[in-house]
């Protein structure tokens, strides 16, 4: 009975294909959970979570692919992304003593949905395309399209939500679902150019700092709805 | 055999339309001859179909009839499936309107027994045509015969309207199968279905492929041409309707299983197309559904969703045809038959019972009736078997279709196009959610007519829940909702004989796992057995039953009657109490998206209101149910709370498109000058462009 | 000695029509203990329900013999799916051909069905609002289920729960496999739903706007009521046991027919449905009820967790 039950079942993946697939998956997952999260805080606690995970997930290729480089990028990103980023942005915030984002531009379900069709064409796009594995593995296809879907949906972030904090969060997992791409694409890209992301980062956090400052300071609230009267 | 049989059939319903128009079916004799002719012709079409389903093919050559090639008829299985299925639904729905007559005061009544004869005549030689020009001809007397009988009485204004929608889209469809039906004789130089097989793929096969698919969508109510189904089933007399959505609905149904068997492999676009489609159309018609205010609204946009959900089981077929797995063609077929045959009876048993309620009530609107089991218990009970059916419920033969629909789509991983893995699963995520509003809408259906208190008012029983042969019509379809579920296999054997044209009988057979065991075709995948469940459900009911009796002592049985809890306050009592519009509105609020829900809240001073608030606000319009819940407020005010809802592609396809029309009809006025000069130059233009075209022929 | 294929599968049925009460209690104590209180004694449901079953049966002005009919179709009805289900043996019974995953969710559904009806015939508002929310909110968690079995369906090639377990049972690479984590959480969302826990529902509550499925019962009393509350136990235990037995962790199951380890399987089951139930009880006192149409977001993100999982399927991973 057992082996009737389990001639035709297909072999699943190899623990670090599924680790891999799993963490990518985990972190398109906190978008849609960005989408939803209406305290500013929590919005840049799950961005942590997520960049811890895109630094588990530089980890585990440091660990199947043997390059020590690699694990060098999961340190550099834990700090950075899990730690640095997310406490500076924590600090403007109590400056800014703003706890609640605004409503919605749309319903929490609506835009889940819109995210799971537009994650659906991400899948669908990464299918169409043949990219040949650079690893001697073959190309976990499902993380990258897990890494393409994170960036569209944080695209969608940045449009249906009204605050500054979402907005930047937004950008910032943008830029976790480009390292997840290169990272299962071409994991020994040269390790100068992953510190390059990182540093644009950085830049990145900059900026938003000074403009939700200077916006706060000007509009007394982190909306984004008023930001066209902004002159000069 | 078989054809003396249909001839002696078409007879008799010309002979009963002739009767008809001559004699009033007002008169008692005359409505007993003529509907009694139209249930023997149709008892003569069902053993008609049976003999075809169990023999092989007969091809009849009727010479020039039509005038426009050979006449040819071929009674195959395909046909002898439709065929049964027309025969017994019309023997039902006959025997119902022997005992119905028309409300008095209804102009053009005279219109409805020819009009309800020449449906009959005119699905039976669709289903039976072998030739585009039959065919054609009796798909536009079936249109028109849609029009007649949405168009018979008039009582309602906006009556007219609504034939003339049913009529505008019966047409639409009947000029797409048009087109493509030439198209594809003009590639294979003959009128006769059996030369069409083996035409190459190419742009031309498509596009015929296409328009067919969409010509008979528009039949089902393939969304966006869903729209005539609420306006035109409703404007029909009482009964009729029952032979409009339950019989007439197959012959678009038949057509597509048809023209797969014809036209074979699809396009791969079309068949995720018919998928995406069938999925939205099933989620908008029970959306719909589950808010409408009127009673055969309610059940007309149940028709919507359903066509959608046979839709569904035909792409999985069509996605099966493309990738040339025949077992994917057998069970999206079975799915979709088996719908077919379960929205049949559920959907005769849902319109003639709620004839009778409304023929007793004087009214259809789903506030204002309760506790019909009572005064029609014939009716209630045919109706409550049916709405089972439809919600898909245990044991009844929508449980199985309704399995099947959902066995079929499991089937995704067997499909190689990404593309159709994922069509597929958007339809199930959208049928899975419009299984979840059908239970809904059904709860609403039953328990705000059938169940509850009994309404003040409720008027006499009508006509048609007492003669003999409208019980037996009742009676035939609640026992067909569960009966045919306990025999589900030997309706699957009989399906897959009727399926033959499309897909070999013995790969559809593999549908069955063991003789009283069901799967879905594939081996291993799964088993469902109806019949075993027949056996072990009476018995747990049994037990369970005995056992509470016994537990508590017999105190079970013994019910002393209380009023309902109102939270320890007088409550609110008659029209202000929660009724079926309040009970939609949580589906108003959660599927605002689809349902383009507006609400309103306003306080109106005004006198204490009566119950006469209500009923004089106007009936649901055409944009969608609207109804005012007075309640009462300190001052004699009161707070009327007002929920419309809008059908999408009423708002964002039909308006938009007349717009478009309008505006080009009036840039067309501007040519129409009245001046000799300008036509006669219209004419040499035409006749340069002629010359043009001739010149540049090959 | 080896019981019969028909004693082994009534001892299905009646494992779980016993234990169903033990577990709802289990629950309500571990809750009250966490919330601080004492709690009632964990074997109070099967006194409640003694109770129950002494009492005179009621019923509103006007309902007709549904009202009293469908707290049995809705008892028996949850006791048909222990048939189908791998609940104390790892193999297929008898009776297990009479449905699938899909069959047994429709069975489910038919007792939800009825009890809804039965709101609805009473006439009481409070009832009937429940009704209406209860199959609102029911439709929409469908979706998931779906996706949720059709994952099965791509890791087993087959719809059986059965074959489910044994390929999760087969290797651990098929049990930590993202796919079938992801569908385990999805349904572990489902389960939430279904069984009115919070975030949708506050199953103890008693303010009656608030409720959804708790409402429904409200115009049943004496003997109806005692088997729709033992029904929702029992549709309780046999949610846990599908999320333990074919999903998270189908190892304890008898492997044979053999008396002892059919036996043994017994309190094996109910340690893993305690165990299912702590979690459950932790939940509902972790987080807070949602507003009633906020609840839609749920359903929209359980939504979202097996559509990825499919996903994620479809392009040959997970």
């Amino acid at each position: 009975m057992q082996s009737s039950l389990l001639a035709a079942v297909p072999a699943p993946p190899t623990s670090f294909d599924g680790a891999t697939e799993a963490l990518a998956v985990v972190v398109l997952l906190v978008v849609f959970a960005m989408l939803r999260e209406a305290l500013l805080r929590s919005q840049v606690r799950l961005y942590a979570v997520q960049s811890l995970a895109v630094s588990a997930l530089a980890g585990v290729l440091a660990a199947s692919q043997h390059a020590g480089e690699l694990y060098v990028l999961a340190g550099l990103s834990l700090v950075l992304k899990v730690v640095v980023v997310p406490t500076v942005v924590l600090r403007l915030l109590t400056e800014a003593e703003v706890d609640l984002a605004g409503s919605h531009r749309f319903g929490v379900a609506t835009m889940v949905l819109v995210g799971v069709a537009v994650s659906v064409f991400g899948f669908l796009a990464i299918s169409a395309v043949h990219i040949n594995p650079s690893g001697a593995a073959g190309l976990p296809v499902p993380a990258l399209g897990a890494a393409t879907a994170t960036v569209l949906v944080s695209f969608l972030l940045v449009m249906f939500r009204a605050d500054v904090v979402s907005q930047a969060v937004g950008f910032f997992s943008m830029e976790n679902g480009v390292s997840v791409a290169s990272l299962v694409i071409a994991a020994r890209l040269p390790l100068i150019l992953e510190i390059g992301f990182l540093f644009d980062l950085l830049v990145a956090v900059v900026a938003f700092g000074v403009l939700m400052r200077a916006h706060h300071r000007r509009a007394s609230s982190l909306s984004t709805e008023t930001l066209d009267q902004l002159r000069g | 055999m078989r054809q003396v049989l249909l001839l002696v059939a078409l007879s008799l319903w010309a002979a009963g339309a002739g009767l008809s128009l001559v004699w009033s079916t007002r008169r008692r004799w005359s409505r007993r001859a003529a509907y009694g002719a139209a249930a023997a012709a149709s008892a003569l079409v069902a053993v008609a179909g049976a003999l075809c389903v169990s023999g092989s093919a007969l091809t009849l050559n009727l010479g020039h009839l039509l005038d426009f090639g050979q006449t040819t008829l071929r009674l195959d299985q395909s046909a002898g499936l439709f065929l049964t299925l027309t025969g017994s639904l019309g023997v039902i729905i006959s025997l119902a309107l022997v005992n119905w007559s028309a409300p008095p005061g209804t102009a053009g009544d005279r219109a409805i027994a020819p009009g309800y004869m020449l449906l009959l005549a005119s699905v039976t030689v669709t289903v039976a045509a072998a030739d585009a020009f039959t065919f054609l001809f009796a798909w536009e007397a079936l249109t028109v015969s849609f029009y007649v009988l949405s168009a018979a009485t008039r009582r309602r204004r906006d009556q007219p309207t609504d034939a003339w929608v049913t009529a505008a889209l019966g047409q639409a469809g009947g000029a797409a199968l048009l087109v493509a039906l030439l198209l594809l004789a003009g590639a294979a130089h003959s009128f006769g279905f059996a030369a069409w097989a083996g035409l190459p793929a190419g742009g031309l096969h498509d596009t015929a492929y296409a328009l067919v698919v969409f010509g008979f969508g528009t039949k089902v109510g393939l969304t966006p041409f869903q729209v005539w189904m609420p306006r035109g089933y409703p404007a029909a007399p009482g009964p009729v309707r029952a032979a409009m959505a339950g019989l007439a609905v197959n012959a678009g149904f038949y057509g597509l299983w048809r023209f797969l068997a014809i036209l074979g492999r699809p396009p791969e676009w079309l068949a995720a197309v018919v998928l995406v489609l069938g999925g939205l159309t099933a989620l908008l018609g029970i959306a719909f559904a589950a808010v409408q205010a009127d009673i055969n609204r309610v059940i007309a946009y149940s028709s919507a969703e359903n066509g959608g959900i046979i839709m569904v089981g035909f792409g999985l077929a069509l996605a099966g045809a493309y990738v040339g797995n025949s077992s994917l063609v057998a069970v999206g077929l079975l799915a979709g038959s088996l719908q077919v045959l379960a929205h049949a009876v559920a959907k005769t048993g849902l319109f003639l019972g709620a004839a009778n309620f409304e023929a007793g009530a004087g009214h259809a609107d789903l506030g204002r009736l309760s506790g019909l089991a009572r005064s029609q218990p014939w009716s209630s009970t045919s109706f409550a078997a049916s709405a089972l059916t439809l919600a898909g419920l245990p044991p009844t033969i929508g449980f199985v279709s309704e399995w099947f629909i959902f066995e079929a789509l499991m089937q995704q991983f067997r499909l190689h196009p990404l593309t159709l893995r994922l069509a597929t699963a958007g339809a199930g995520a959208l049928i899975a959610l419009t299984a979840g509003v059908a239970a809904l809408t059904f709860v609403r259906l039953l328990g705000f007519t059938v169940l509850g208190r009994p309404a003040a008012g409720l008027g006499p029983q009508s006509t048609g829940e007492r003669g003999a042969l409208a019980k037996a019509a009742l009676g035939a379809v609640a026992v067909s909702c569960f009966g045919l579920a306990a025999v589900a296999p030997w309706v699957v054997r009989y399906i897959a004989r009727g399926l033959g044209p499309d897909v070999a009988r013995s790969v559809t057979l593999g549908a069955l796992k063991s003789p009283w065991v069901l799967q879905p075709v594939f081996a291993h995948f799964s088993a469902l057995s109806t019949s075993w469940l027949f056996i072990v459900m009476p018995l747990g009911l049994l037990a369970v039953t005995l056992a509470t009796v016994l537990a508590s002592r017999g105190r079970f049985l013994s019910v002393r009657r209380v009023p309902v809890w109102r939270s320890a306050t007088p409550g609110v009592h008659g029209e202000d109490s929660y009724n079926a519009f309040a009970y939609a509105n949580p589906v108003r609020h959660v599927l605002a998206n689809i349902l383009g829900t507006q609400k309103e809240v306003a306080v109106v001073a005004a006198d204490p209101p009566g119950p006469g608030d209500v009923s004089s606000a106007p009936p649901a319009q055409a944009e969608g149910p609207s109804q005012a819940e007075p309640t009462e407020e300190p001052h004699h005010a009161h707070v009327v709370f007002k929920a419309t809802v809008a059908e999408p592609v009423e708002s964002y396809f039909y308006r938009p498109a007349i717009a478009v029309y309008l505006a080009a009809v009036g840039a067309a006025k501007r040519l129409q000058s009245g001046r000799l000069e300008a036509y006669v130059g219209y004419m040499l233009l035409a006749l340069i462009a002629v010359l043009i075209v001739a010149a540049s022929m090959p | 000695m080896q019981f019969p294929p028909a004693a082994a599968q009534a001892l299905q049925v009646l494992a779980v029509l016993l234990l169903a009460p033990f577990v709802s209690g289990a629950i309500a104590h571990v809750e009250a203990r966490l919330q601080g209180r004492r709690g009632p004694r964990i074997l109070q449901p099967y006194y409640d329900l003694a109770k129950l079953f002494r009492k005179e049966t009621l019923a509103p002005e006007g309902a007709s013999w549904v009202f009293l009919a469908a707290p049995i179709v809705a008892f028996t009805s949850y006791l048909i799916v222990p048939l189908l289900i791998p609940v104390l043996t790892d193999f297929p019974l008898p009776l297990g051909y009479m449905g699938d995953i899909m069959g047994g969710g429709l069975i489910l559904a038919l007792g939800g069905f009825a009890v809804a009806l039965a709101a609805a015939d009473t006439g009481d508002p409070y009832a009937q609002l429940g009704s209406s929310r209860a199959m609102t909110f029911g439709a929409l968690i469908e979706p998931s289920v779906l996706f949720v079995v059709f994952t099965v369906a791509l890791i087993t090639t087959t719809d059986l729960p059965y074959a489910m377990a044994a390929v999760d049972r087969s290797s651990l690479a098929q049990a930590i496999r993202p796919a079938h984590l992801f569908a385990a959480v999805a349904f572990f969302l489902v389960v939430l739903s279904d069984t009115g826990r919070i975030p949708v529902e506050t199953h103890a509550s008693t303010l009656e706007l608030g409720m959804i499925e708790e409402a429904r019962a409200f115009e049943h009393s004496g003997p109806a009521l005692a088997l729709l509350k033992w029904g929702s136990a029992i549709k309780q235990l046999v949610l846990y046991v599908i999320l333990a037995d074919v999903f998270s962790a189908p190892w304890g199951l008898a492997g044979s027919r053999q008396v002892g380890s059919v036996l043994l399987a017994v309190p094996i089951l109910l340690a893993k449905a305690l165990g299912v139930g702590m979690v459950f009880a932790v939940i509902d006192n972790s987080f807070s009820k949602l507003r009633l149409y906020k609840i839609t977001e749920f359903m929209a993100s359980a939504f979202a967790l097996s559509a990825v999982a499919v996903l994620v399927l479809y392009l040959g991973g997970g």
